[in-house]
């Protein structure tokens, strides 16, 4: 059934107790006839319920506020520990990464070949031109390295120009790739989770944020991702299917 | 905790000051997330767990319904443990270390039903708070009973743009509770 304005408006009158005789019997017969609509009647009804109450919304942006701040005060304390190791320490710590790193790899191949089979960049071509020659020859530059792969050329340029020009988002994804293949995967993800859900470019972007979890193996955040890209019909479904399947198959 | 620390941390909460909230989830989400980790869960299911429970005893503080005979750390763990291995029950997995959260058992015998209850309710406003700013604003409006006109008039904006984005911004909101894993498990469970 589909859900449209009309029909949301509908259902908020039944609630509320506002339709006439003839329209609450009409309606009636159509939930007893539609088992969906009864479904989303209720979810409708308690929505009203629990939302009107903001305290407990509140209430929980505080408990979001507080996991970020916990969560930026992990990263500078990593940071710190890292910048207080002496030099002989780095040197150690450089081969043993690369140790882990080669164990991880090992372990994540699974990962790296689902990410690859799976990942295209965005798609550069339609971005809008700048205004003036200076503007263009910046553009053109971009345009260049993010075609031949050259990613990490182009991130200065694309992140000045995405300051310039914050309404562009087709730039951000761009930005967006450019991070995730020179796997600073946090700075992707922080960008790709940006996007409004207002957004034209939000399943682009979701899609993107996806891959980023992918390639983070962080398979928890990403399956919720793949089901919204799929239940929203988008020119990811078919993809997101695949992939939700693969991983299924691990 | 000396009694009175603990009446300055419940105020605090109640009255949702930040510093506090913030030192508290910092000095009990570490226990929780150990427990969580060795019982099938990840960190972030840790995360959502100790966060539906802060709202779950914030509601039971504000409406006075809370009968401390623990610690309110104690209790949170307690809480906790009980959401989680609700959770674990519903997917068919055993709780394999119950630690120290087993010991406190009398204090939430009775809250699990109550738990239970609010699970959707938990659903609905997780998934209110991953819409846009603008939504958020327009829904919390339209809940609260204002009218289109009055939403319109406090935006500066129309009748029938406010309408139809009331619309959208709710289509979509009913679109993430059904995707949502929790909410499923919900709909699977009562089945």
């Amino acid at each position: 059934m589909e859900m449209t304005q009309e029909l949301f408006e509908k259902i908020e009158a039944y609630i509320e107790g506002s339709l006439s005789e003839t329209e609450l019997g009409s309606f009636k017969t159509l939930i007893e006839a539609n088992p969906e609509l009864k479904n989303e009647i209720t979810i409708h009804k308690e929505l009203q319920n629990e939302l009107a109450n903001t305290k407990a919304i509140d209430f929980r942006k505080k408990l979001i506020t507080a996991k970020e701040e916990l969560a930026q005060e992990n990263t500078k304390q990593k940071k710190k520990t890292l910048a207080s190791s002496s030099y002989w320490k780095i040197a150690a710590s450089i081969i043993f990464i690369i140790g882990v790193s080669t164990f991880f790899w090992f372990q994540n191949t699974t990962e790296q070949d689902l990410y690859a089979m799976y990942y295209t960049p965005y798609p550069i071509g339609d971005i809008k031109r700048g205004a003036d020659d200076t503007e263009n020859k910046v553009f053109k530059d971009i345009l260049f390295n993010y075609k031949n792969q050259k990613y990490q050329e182009t991130i200065t340029d694309l992140e000045k120009l995405v300051l310039q020009k914050p309404n562009e988002e087709k730039l951000k994804l761009c930005l967006g790739n450019s991070y995730l293949n020179t796997d600073q995967l946090i700075k992707a993800k922080t960008l790709f989770k940006a996007f409004s859900t207002e957004s034209t470019n939000y399943f682009d972007a979701q899609w993107f944020l996806a891959l980023t979890y992918l390639k983070m193996n962080q398979k928890d955040s990403m399956i919720p991702i793949l089901k919204e890209l799929i239940s929203q019909n988008t020119r990811y479904k078919k993809n997101a299917i695949a992939l939700l399947k693969d991983l299924e198959d691990e | 905790m000396s009694n009175n620390e603990q009446n300055k941390i419940i105020a605090g909460i109640v009255a949702g000051d930040q510093a506090i909230i913030t030192a508290f989830y910092k000095k009990y989400l570490p226990q929780v997330k150990s427990f969580i980790l060795k019982n099938s869960g990840s960190e972030k299911d840790a995360e959502d767990i100790f966060q539906d429970a802060m709202v779950f005893i914030y509601e039971k503080l504000t409406d006075d319904s809370l009968q401390l005979t623990s610690s309110l750390g104690t209790y949170t763990y307690s809480v906790c443990r009980n959401m989680w291995m609700n959770s674990l029950r519903k997917n068919k997995k055993e709780i394999q270390h119950e630690s120290i959260l087993s010991i406190v058992a009398s204090d939430t015998e009775d809250i699990t039903d109550q738990i239970e209850q609010k699970e959707r309710s938990y659903v609905y406003q997780k998934c209110f708070l991953k819409l846009g700013p603008v939504c958020q604003e327009i829904l919390t409006l339209f809940f609260k009973g204002l009218s289109m006109k009055d939403i319109a008039k406090q935006r500066n904006s129309t009748e029938s743009y406010i309408r139809k984005k009331k619309f959208n911004c709710k289509k979509r909101l009913t679109e993430l509770i059904k995707i949502d894993p929790v909410f499923e498990e919900l709909k699977t469970d009562t089945k």
